[in-house]
């Protein structure tokens, strides 16, 4: 395309022009009609006819909506660690086992795990403990967009694999593109250390999350809904059947040696 | 001629799957050097970053040598309240820990700048073998592409070694199934565009080049593991 043209499709732009914020997030309305399902208007706002969406702006957006959704447990880590004065994931531990040996009183086990951690979580830092707490909540929310970025790549992989052995014929950005909306109704999952509706809005997300990516795969690679259905389920299915084949092998190496 | 200046947005556009990095690493008038270049470059910064986020991350921890003493007291509660022998418990802990500590840098001294080494070597390591075995097997499919092509495409599947900045921030860090299978992504789309392959074929070039490295992989920590049971490191 050329760069004279006054309307630039997100992945045709010049070299010089892949650092400007705006190929990095589709807007909120585009969001805002992926959520609601309207996946024509999300992917082809300019309604070109063709999936105009890029995969460059899935990634923003996924990370952008991962540290959206990473705010509330940031600052809940940021409370324990900051008054325990030690490394977010020590006063975490600390913390989860305690409530775990509280709930389960009868298990020697977890109480020596619970004593461990809370020994560990009480031994100052190397580094002051207001920046070691700080520091390392800062590097658990990054994780947050990271593991949906490693969601994304990876199960998509499994997914447009599989729809191309289907039939599909449509390019692997364009799918990726789609495929990223996914990430909107899972800023629900930020809701998680809320009691009572944290539970909630993780399983509301979760189902809404699967219905934009049924839509989002059926829209882009144009399969009937039995063939789009098999390519989202069978990658989690392989992967159980797998996990199961391995620790049966495990279990029987074990009982061999 | 080198234009280390363009990397950045190869990068980024390699990340983002489009054919114009490919084309120009394969374009290039010496694409086995610019492919060395870009492997090296990328493969330093991931390392420098992890080096600085093991230092940094063994800064937010307690000294280690308290941490040991307290895992081992955990360990022996833990080895009278469940029956085990403590001898034992102690021996495990004291295995794992002497890998963990070397290999997260938190021993300290010279470990923090092992991922300095180690990832630009892996990564070039790897740009190696999946550029050769890329290049033969897809000969085998009918490509006519020369090994000086293919090196240069393929140098650019280090690209998402790139998400290893995030690791500068102690705890943060992407997830090593993310790079393998954004790498086999890259993979994928460099072998189609220096080979000119039809997708299937691509496809099972990078496949068959990712079975034999986790063969040669497996193999590698299988030696590993058998030469430590034997007592070889210690």
């Amino acid at each position: 395309m050329s760069s004279q043209t006054h309307v630039v499709l997100p992945d045709q732009i010049d070299r010089e022009d892949w650092l400007r914020l705006e190929h990095w997030l589709p807007d909120l309305q585009q969001m805002w009609d992926a959520a609601f399902l309207r996946l024509s208007d999300a992917f082809d706002p300019y309604e070109r006819g063709e999936i105009t969406v890029s995969m460059r702006q899935g990634i923003g957006m996924i990370f952008v909506l991962g540290l959206a959704a990473g705010l509330l447990p940031l600052v809940g880590n940021l409370w324990v660690s900051l008054r325990a004065g030690t490394a977010a994931p020590l006063a975490a531990a600390a913390l989860s086992l305690a409530e775990l040996a509280n709930a389960y009183a009868g298990a020697p086990a977890l109480n020596v795990a619970s004593n461990t951690a809370s020994l560990l979580a009480g031994i100052e830092p190397r580094m002051p403990g207001f920046w070691a707490a700080l520091l390392s909540s800062l590097g658990l929310w990054l994780n947050t967009p990271l593991s949906w970025l490693s969601s994304w790549i990876l199960y998509g992989a499994f997914v447009v694999a599989l729809a191309r052995l289907f039939g599909a014929t449509n390019r692997l950005q364009t799918f990726f593109a789609a495929t990223s909306f996914t990430a909107v109704p899972m800023v629900l999952t930020g809701l998680a250390p809320l009691p009572l509706l944290g539970p909630l809005a993780v399983v509301v997300a979760w189902i809404w999350a699967a219905i934009v990516y049924y839509q989002a795969v059926r829209y882009v690679t144009r399969l009937d809904p039995v063939r789009t259905l098999l390519c989202m389920a069978l990658p989690p299915m392989v992967a159980v059947a797998a996990a199961m084949v391995l620790a049966l092998f495990v279990a029987l190496v074990a009982r061999i040696g | 001629m080198l234009q280390p200046r363009s990397y950045p947005a190869f990068i980024a556009k390699a990340l983002v799957l489009e054919n114009e990095p490919f084309e120009a690493m394969v374009d290039d008038d010496n694409p086995w050097i610019e492919g060395f270049a870009l492997v090296a470059a990328v493969g330093l910064l991931a390392g420098v970053a992890a080096a600085v986020g093991s230092f940094l991350t063994a800064l937010t921890l307690p000294a280690p040598e308290s941490l040991y003493v307290t895992l081992l007291q955990g360990g022996r509660q833990f080895a009278s309240a469940s029956a085990l022998p403590p001898a034992e418990v102690e021996r495990i802990i004291a295995e794992i820990w002497a890998v963990v500590a070397l290999v997260t840098g938190y021993a300290g001294g010279w470990s923090h700048l092992l991922p300095i080494l180690s990832i630009p070597s892996f990564a070039i390591l790897w740009w190696l073998f999946f550029g050769v075995l890329a290049f033969g097997v897809g000969r085998a499919l009918g490509s006519h592409a020369s090994i000086n092509a293919t090196f240069g495409a393929a140098a650019l599947i280090v690209a998402p070694l790139i998400l290893f900045v995030f690791n500068i921030v102690p705890f943060a860090g992407p997830n090593p199934a993310l790079i393998g299978v954004w790498s086999l992504l890259i993979g994928y789309r460099a072998i189609q565009v220096s080979q000119e392959l039809e997708w299937h074929k691509a496809a099972a070039v990078t496949l068959i080049v990712y079975v034999v490295g986790l063969f040669v992989v497996a193999a590698l920590v299988a030696a590993f593991g058998i030469g430590y049971a034997a007592g070889g490191a210690r």
